[in-house]
């Protein structure tokens, strides 16, 4: 009796978030809890000239704070699956790709919205690829894929809403395991997101493309390099400098 | 209608206050009908300053008179606008103070074009314009609108001497008093939130300049097991934080020479250190877009009235005081007056200052003790070093208190130390000692970090601290005898990453009368009263 009553409750709840994102009925309250202080926009916020839309009709400026709630960390399906499963439940959903380890094929999708993945908590099976580009992950996001102890692979390219904050999070989320990290066109990254960087200290390989115009990327490459000692950045042209350096 | 409207409520004043209509100078007179039945007390400003007739007005560069200041003009001038607007059809000639939403005036009269409007009255004056009082004006409009009128006065809008500017910048959750820990964590989702919450709308979105490199709190043996006991309470209320061991700390910092340290905690996500300009600048651009009017001038007098019906007995037997009035002086040296409903004083390092306008700290009872706030001067040694920790370093706390940081990426480094109580430097001026950094500073980071010996003194700069001498931490809340002062201050450092939630917590005491967010009972203004210090437990 207990397994099948754990499953319903999954199905159920994998239904709700389903039925959620396509209402987008949430709205962002302030939480009281000490462990969960979230600043809520209260009623009588400035909306300058759009204070002419109707009110009910949601703008697309608001797709971050309607998706916070259903996009952070969620006890209970942790509770039900286990951190490694619970992640991926959360990024295959939304169009994102897992792959465990010592397993070839990457869990994702597919053409009719279906994929395969365990209802319940399977030991031993962690992530270790996740391949987060056509997530559109935000800062809430990132909190429902922590503790994954065996991650080494994380690509959160072009995802527009990737900020200082959110490499922040990934800095001590991944910091002891990370060895490849994506995030090409993340326009929100500025170079203080890049220097935090050099706290990933298993970092081996970063795909920077699509970010040459943040200040001093060049010397910031250069700087990574000397912290880092494995590791090769892709996508910026940093090489000449150095090159010219030696001669 | 108009008559009918006037001569009706004039009826009604009557009935209610009792006072008839031929007794009164005029029923606009504000003053003089609600000084009936109530003494007033010592009277540290004159009303002749009150409302200076036109002839004086073209004489100095000013203000405009602002016709429905009196609020019960206001609310007289807002019934007559809605009946004629119901009734013919017009629009409310009611100027706003500040501007509309879309950025512009919404009817200028053609007449006052120069200069603009003076807050002869007012629902909350807010003293200080730093980031606490600018915190604290943002969230009041924000969540208010137009339903109240918030005026800030600030002595310097160029902030020369402002603790706010002159700050580090840094921002953790590791402290030992929960309070702390929840506002700074509020702080923190604030700064986060802030291109969202703080944009205007036709200018760029703010930009914080967000360093998360955390911070890094050594502790020898002595102080390891506090150590402990605060981070046991940091991961409890959900700050990410890490203890390690000197080994452990030796192996991720290999420039950290780890003699004497026997553990440390290090801020993993959510510290880190930022503009504070950026904060405060972001904060009074958005306040005044949501209608706040920033006053250029200081806070030289405040009038009270003493509520006879209003009594506090606890050994003394004090009347409770109402604030009512407060002399300006402009900075081309006009005394103007501003009535007020309500005061909130963030003046930083001056709070005692103006305590003292009000009679806290002159006085009997619970009126002797005063505000204990009072300006403390430190330095910020900004060093060059080439050889130094480099990208992966965090802010450093060394246990005798030394700090440092990495500033920008050319070999940087900002540094400084609280000095001990004996050798406190003077607060005249904000010139700099450089004796200390060679003989204090530079002796403990070059023992700390083997690469800073051979380090230049780059530049330096002095700024207050707003020390709170009862026990350094902030003083947030009403003063138990002044019915309609809050005070928010006396935050002795912390106070740049504590703005966004003390802002919040006075705006919820404002306009709900209690706490929702964070409950900062405990650092009341009573455990002055009752000798209760809430000291923050260092680490050695």
């Amino acid at each position: 009796m207990q397994p099948r009553r754990i499953l319903l409750c999954a199905d159920v709840r994998m239904m709700l978030c389903q039925l959620k994102q396509v209402q987008k009925i949430s709205p962002n309250y302030g939480l009281l809890n000490s462990r969960n202080l979230s600043v809520s926009s209260t009623f009588g916020t400035d909306k300058g000239s759009s204070h002419k839309k109707l009110w009910y009709v949601p703008e697309e400026e608001k797709r971050e704070s309607w998706n916070a709630p259903t996009e952070s960390f969620k006890e209970d399906r942790v509770a039900v699956l286990g951190f490694d499963l619970a992640a991926a439940h959360f990024l295959v959903h939304r169009g994102g790709k897992v792959r465990f380890k010592n397993a070839t094929i990457w869990n994702q999708k597919d053409e009719n919205e279906e994929y395969e993945l365990s209802r319940h908590y399977i030991p031993n099976i962690f992530v270790e690829e996740i391949d987060a580009s056509g997530v559109d992950l935000i800062y809430e996001g990132l909190e429902s894929m922590r503790n994954l102890q065996h991650l080494k692979w994380l690509s959160v390219a072009n995802c527009s809403n990737i900020d200082d904050w959110c490499i922040d999070r990934i800095c001590c989320q991944y910091s002891n395991s990370l060895e490849h990290l994506d995030i090409s066109n993340c326009p929100k990254v500025t170079e203080r997101g890049i220097t935090a960087l050099a706290r990933l200290r298993r970092l081996q390989n970063l795909q920077l493309n699509g970010l040459d115009g943040i200040k001093n990327i060049k010397l910031l490459c250069l700087l990574l390099e000397d912290v880092l000692p494995n590791l090769q950045i892709e996508g910026i042209q940093y090489m000449d400098s150095k090159q010219e350096q030696q001669t | 209608m108009y008559c009918i409207t006037r001569t009706s409520l004039r009826r009604l004043g009557e009935q209610w206050t009792g006072v008839s209509y031929s007794q009164v100078k005029s029923v606009f007179e504000y003053s003089d009908v609600s000084r009936r039945g109530l003494s007033s007390s010592s009277t540290t400003c004159s009303d002749r300053h009150d409302d200076p007739p036109n002839s004086q007005d073209n004489k100095n560069q000013n203000f405009r008179r602002h016709k429905y200041a009196n609020p019960l003009q206001r609310t007289i001038g807002i019934l007559s606008d809605d009946v004629k607007g119901f009734f013919f059809g017009v629009q409310s000639r009611f100027p706003t103070t500040g501007k509309t939403l879309d950025g512009g005036d919404p009817r200028p009269e053609p007449q006052d074009r120069l200069g603009e409007v003076w807050p002869s009255h007012c629902d909350v004056l807010v003293v200080g314009g730093g980031v606490m009082g600018s915190s604290i004006a943002y969230h009041l409009k924000e969540r208010a609108l137009q339903g109240l009128n918030v005026v800030v006065v600030e002595e310097d809008p160029t902030y020369t001497r402002a603790s706010t500017v002159l700050s580090v910048g840094g921002i953790r959750q590791q402290f030992s008093v929960p309070e702390n820990i929840q506002l700074s964590m509020y702080g923190m989702e604030f700064l986060r939130k802030a291109p969202q919450l703080l944009g205007v709308e036709g200018m760029d979105p703010p930009d914080m300049q967000f360093n998360p490199h955390g911070y890094l709190t050594l502790a020898s043996e002595a102080g390891v097991h506090q150590l402990e006991e605060n981070y046991t309470l940091q991961r409890d209320l959900g700050a990410k934080v890490d203890f390690m061991s000197a080994a452990q700390l030796k192996d991720k910092f290999p420039w950290l020479n780890t003699d004497g340290v026997e553990g440390g905690v290090l801020g993993l996500e959510n510290e880190g250190w930022f503009d504070p300009w950026s904060l405060l600048f972001s904060l009074r651009r958005k306040a005044v877009s949501l209608g706040t009017q920033y006053v250029n001038g200081r806070v030289t007098g405040l009038e009270s009235q003493i509520l006879d019906d209003a009594i506090l007995e606890t050994d003394y037997r004090s009347n409770v005081k109402n604030l009512r009035k407060a002399e300006i002086t402009l900075a081309n040296g006009e005394k103007r007056n501003i009535h007020f409903a309500i005061l909130v004083l963030a003046a930083g390092a001056w709070s005692g200052e103006i305590g003292r306008l009000v009679g806290i700290g002159k006085g009997d009872g619970v009126m002797a003790a005063p505000i204990p706030v009072e300006p403390r001067k430190r330095y910020v040694y900004c060093v060059h070093a080439p050889d130094g920790p480099g990208l992966n370093s965090p802010l450093v706390i060394d246990p005798n208190g030394t700090y440092f940081r990495r500033e920008g990426l050319g070999g940087n480094y900002l540094c400084g130390q609280s000095p001990h109580e004996d050798n406190e430097p003077p607060v005249d001026d904000l010139k700099v000692d450089e004796k200390f950094f060679e003989d204090e500073v530079w002796p403990t980071i070059a023992n700390r970090v083997p690469s800073f010996e051979n380090l230049k003194l780059h530049t330096s700069w002095a700024g207050y601290y707003d020390y709170n001498t009862f026990d350094q931490n902030g003083i947030i809340g009403l003063h138990p005898l002044v019915s309609n002062m809050f005070i928010a201050t006396g935050f002795s450092g912390h106070g740049i990453q504590q703005a966004a939630g003390v802002g919040r917590a006075i705006m919820e005491c404002i306009l709900l009368g209690e706490y929702r967010t964070i409950n900062l009972e405990r650092l009341g203004f009573e455990r002055i009263l009752l000798n209760e210090p809430l000291y923050e437990k260092n680490i050695v």
